[in-house]
């Protein structure tokens, strides 16, 4: 056994605290430690060329490394050694800096006795690492995208056009999501609908993309390169071959029900397509509200007047089972519920509503065709006031978060409802403005100084109505006037929040989410688009708040962090997983009980007593330990961190071992061992 | 004129003592002056009020008539956003000054006069007079 | 709870018109006609017909809302009501949600 071990100074981080030489002499003196020595910056390549050289010249066979948290530079020293000719698992980490100079920052003495003992504990632990290789899981090199919005979409087309296979599955009957409710964007006033209908076109015809709309993912099972994922598909009771999107069917239906594409401002029939340049352009009959039921047949109007006979009242729902090697989410958002605003009269005034529904009204694809009129009569509103922040930034209604896209809306809204009404009044109430993309703050700088705009600094107190205006208190701080405005509609820019069903998603899939349900990046700055949960990618809304520029990106970036896992000859998982010792295993079935990822599975053995014995599969194998801790018999560890290692750590620091173990039988024939453990 | 801004002289302390306020959560939203009911009778509203706090410039408010004129009615707090009870805030500049200045700002010989219901003599009588 | 709303596009949405014919004396006041219609135009009259139950009618003023559904004929035990549809898609509705 030659161990060398190697102490980084970090400039002042460590060096500043602890005592490197007198470390640097002490740990020479240890048991198997053939070199000692000390570096300015270990991770750096002098560093690091300093470390493969020791390694040839004096043939060690393990390193120690006294530095920072393993999570900093873990990979950087591994690699390493492993240019040097050593299994890249045969190195020991000892956090002085984190661990220690960092948190004992005024007691040098004690730090420095600390550091030793963190580095004796890491030598003995390395004494006992064997050398491990990666190991190797099937890859499936398709990928599955949950969610057909702009991300989904530009991330199905950058994959498909990389020569991979996509499932794009979409809850509603049609791709395109929020991006195609909307009238015009930010800042180019482009047609919303005009720059996403050819992506949306280009998805659907695309030879590598297989579309699934009106589907939800059903059930997930597996790990990262084989998932396995159950799709079900509802029935639309439309044949998707025959239907031509003619809309004879849905003249003749009896029922008129408020359509959601349209926020629920115009109605739709229960055999409908949301909105007429959907993908795919097939009518979906609405079985909550046609009037037959699933047994029941007797309104057959849309049956009769279909020319291709595409209606199918006997359609059942279609579970379709794919497996994938890697998941992006991209479920997007929904606005947060008006009702919860009851100072600014949502949920109780007609006239008081969402920047989506103000978007359906501008929209010329709309209820009103792009007439702005107010919900309640009809009629075209003449003053709208626009209330920014209403619910976001707001610690007492649950939001604290900014919802970034709020501002520029609202500066469109009003610049739009200017355009369709002429000789309107828009005031906007505001905060701050946040218009921080490219050419967003000249977008609002026009808006502000429009003729018939005015933008008032204050946060609205009260919406209420008096004869038929809805009257709005509020303040112009930087006047340091309250006012009021008598107003024809209010329009409320709400937080945005994940969209429903993002929850029981992310339970599905394991995948963290924060407090407020968006789902958890691995690191908010250098790694937005992963998840902790390897093989799972994110993109779009669903992540945070943001607007389209921002979504295609992170939809890009998704995608090409699938292609580059898609890429790899081979897929190579880290080897820290749990391994059982066939001697030492009884079949008790504890391990498998506790294990959190269901990785360990009970088999029987082919012996005459036909005994059981936990096998466990490697892919699924996170390496938590929960089963080492269980395991009655010490049959099953998890390499790299062994009870012998894990022992001879404690003992390290301890600087002693057990002299004598104490059994205790306690009732119900349980064992109660206790290590009495003597300073030497 | 410029207003003068240095280390404050420990006015604020005693004012964030007696009310036990974060004035600092404040983010001049301006939600309370929007729904005060007295706002047009004021001549700083209650928002610009926190705000001199916050910069430093206490003696300003000392002088003002805002104070004097608040209800105590609690709508700034109820809907403040971040939870700022500003209405505690306006009580603890108000026993600031009169503790230190210790001068009434209520006339009872002038009140009785009035025909008030007894809870808002009890009621002016504690809030106005030291 | 949106109170007060209007579909704004009702104008602009087309539904059948149906009409119902009744054999009164067929009727036995089952009650399956009223339930099953789905714009409830149906009640009972206050007349008797021979057998002495009291017949469908349609509700006084509701008259054009039928839409040709054929619930009331399908589910008729007797044969007592049924529907001819009058003009499948050609007529304009304006009526409240």
């Amino acid at each position: 056994m030659r161990i060398g071990v190697f102490i980084c100074h970090c400039g002042r981080n460590i060096a500043g605290v602890v005592d490197i030489k007198a470390l640097v002499d002490r740990v020479s003196t240890l048991e198997n430690v053939v070199y000692a020595t000390n570096e300015m910056y270990l991770c750096s390549d002098p560093g690091q060329r300093k470390i493969q050289e020791v390694i040839k010249e004096f043939k060690l066979d393990r390193v120690v490394v006294a530095a920072c948290s393993p999570k900093m530079h873990g990979a950087t020293f591994a690699r390493a050694i492993e240019e040097a000719g050593l299994n890249p698992y045969l190195i020991e980490i000892a956090n002085i800096r984190e661990q220690c100079s960092w948190v004992h920052q005024d007691l040098r003495k004690i730090a420095t006795e600390k550091a030793f003992k963190l580095i004796k504990a890491a030598v003995a632990k390395v004494a006992l690492a064997k050398p491990l290789e990666p190991v190797y899981v099937p890859l499936t090199r398709k990928v599955l995208i949950i969610g057909g919005g702009v991300a989904g979409i530009q991330a199905a087309l950058d994959i498909a056009n990389g020569g991979f296979e996509v499932y794009l599955v979409e809850k509603s009957p049609t791709i395109g999501g929020h991006m195609a409710q909307l009238d015009e964007t930010f800042p180019t006033l482009d047609c919303s609908a005009c720059i996403l209908t050819p992506r949306m076109v280009e998805a659907a015809r695309h030879p590598n993309i297989h579309l699934y709309t009106y589907a939800e993912v059903k059930q997930v099972e597996g790990v990262v390169g084989s998932y396995k994922v159950t799709i079900e598909q509802k029935p639309r009771y439309v044949d998707p071959e025959k239907c031509t999107g003619c809309g004879d069917c849905a003249e003749v239906c009896p029922v008129i029900v408020p359509n959601e594409f349209d926020q629920g401002l115009g109605g739709r029939k229960a055999i409908y397509i949301p909105f007429p340049q959907a993908v795919p352009a097939v009518y979906t009959i609405d079985l909550e509200h046609c009037l037959n039921t699933e047994k029941l047949i007797v309104c057959e109007q849309c049956y009769k007047a279909c020319g291709p006979k595409a209606i199918n009242y006997l359609m059942g729902p279609k579970e379709i089972e794919i497996e994938v090697g890697a998941i992006v989410l991209a479920t997007g958002y929904d606005l947060w519920p008006i009702e919860n605003l009851r100072e600014y009269g949502g949920g109780e005034y007609p006239d008081v509503i969402n920047g989506l529904e103000f978007e359906r009204l501008l929209c010329s694809s709309g209820p009103t065709g792009g007439v702005v009129r107010r919900p309640s009569d009809g009629k075209i509103p003449k003053r709208v006031v626009f209330i920014q922040c209403a619910g976001s930034r707001d610690p007492k209604h649950g939001c604290a978060y900014c919802s970034k896209i709020c501002c520029m809306y609202t500066a469109k809204h009003a610049l739009l409802y200017k355009h369709a009404v002429p000789d309107g009044e828009a005031y906007v109430f505001f905060i701050d403005v946040r218009a921080a993309g490219k050419r967003y703050e000249e977008f609002v700088q026009r808006v502000m100084g429009t003729d018939g705009i005015k933008y008032l600094r204050g946060k609205v107190s009260k919406v209420f109505q008096r004869n038929d205006k809805l009257v709005v208190w509020g303040v112009d701080t930087l006047s340091g006037v309250a006012v009021e405005i008598e107003a024809d509609m209010v329009v409320l820019a709400l937080p945005i929040v994940p969209s429903q069903g993002t929850k029981e998603l992310a339970q599905m899939l394991k995948a963290p989410t924060d407090e407020y349900g968006f789902l958890s990046e691995i690191h908010p700055k250098l790694r937005p688009v992963e998840s902790s949960m390897m093989g799972i990618y994110l993109a779009g809304a669903v992540q945070a708040p943001k607007d389209i520029p921002d979504s295609v990106s992170q939809a890009s970036a998704a995608a090409s962090k699938v292609l580059s896992l898609f890429s790899n000859k081979q897929l190579a998982l880290d080897p820290i997983k749990a391994e059982v010792d066939l001697e030492k295993c009884v079949g008790c079935g504890e391990c498998a009980k506790v294990c959190p990822f269901g990785a360990i599975t009970m088999k029987k053995r082919l012996d005459k007593k036909k005994r059981k014995y936990a096998e466990v599969n490697k892919a699924l194998c996170q390496g938590c330990g929960c089963c080492m801790a269980a395991c009655r018999k010490e049959a099953i560890q998890v390499e790299g961190f062994t009870l012998p290692q894990l022992r001879a750590q404690i003992y390290a620091i301890l600087d002693a071992k057990p002299t004598k173990v104490e059994i205790k039988k306690k009732e119900g024939g349980n064992e109660d061992k206790t290590a009495i453990v003597k300073p030497r | 004129m410029r207003l003068v801004l240095k280390k404050n002289d420990g006015l604020l302390k005693k004012i964030k003592a007696i009310s036990g306020e974060d004035i600092y959560a404040c983010y001049q939203c301006g939600m309370c002056s929007a729904g005060c009911p007295m706002g047009q009778e004021m001549d700083l509203l209650p928002n610009q009020v926190i705000r001199l706090l916050q910069i430093g410039a206490e003696r300003q408010v000392l002088h003002c008539r805002t104070v004097w004129l608040c209800a105590s009615c609690f709508t700034c707090t109820a809907r403040c956003p971040k939870g700022v009870n500003l209405a505690r805030l306006m009580e603890g500049v108000r026993l600031f000054l009169l503790r230190t200045q210790k001068e009434d700002h209520f006339s009872p010989q002038q009140m009785v006069k009035e025909p008030l219901p007894p809870i808002a003599l009890i009621g002016a009588l504690r809030k106005f007079t030291t | 709870m949106r109170t007060k709303r209007r579909l704004l596009n009702l104008d602009k949405l087309t539904k059948p018109k149906g009409k119902v014919v009744f054999i009164p004396e067929r009727c036995k006041e089952c009650g399956l006609c009223i339930e099953y219609c789905p714009t409830q135009i149906l009640e009972y009259s206050t007349e008797f017909n021979e057998k002495g139950y009291h017949y469908p009618i349609i509700k006084p003023g509701k008259e054009d809302e039928c839409v040709g559904c054929g619930f009331c004929q399908e589910v008729c035990p007797d044969f007592a009501i049924y529907v001819e549809l009058i003009e499948p898609k050609l007529q304009s509705n304006d009526a409240k949600e």
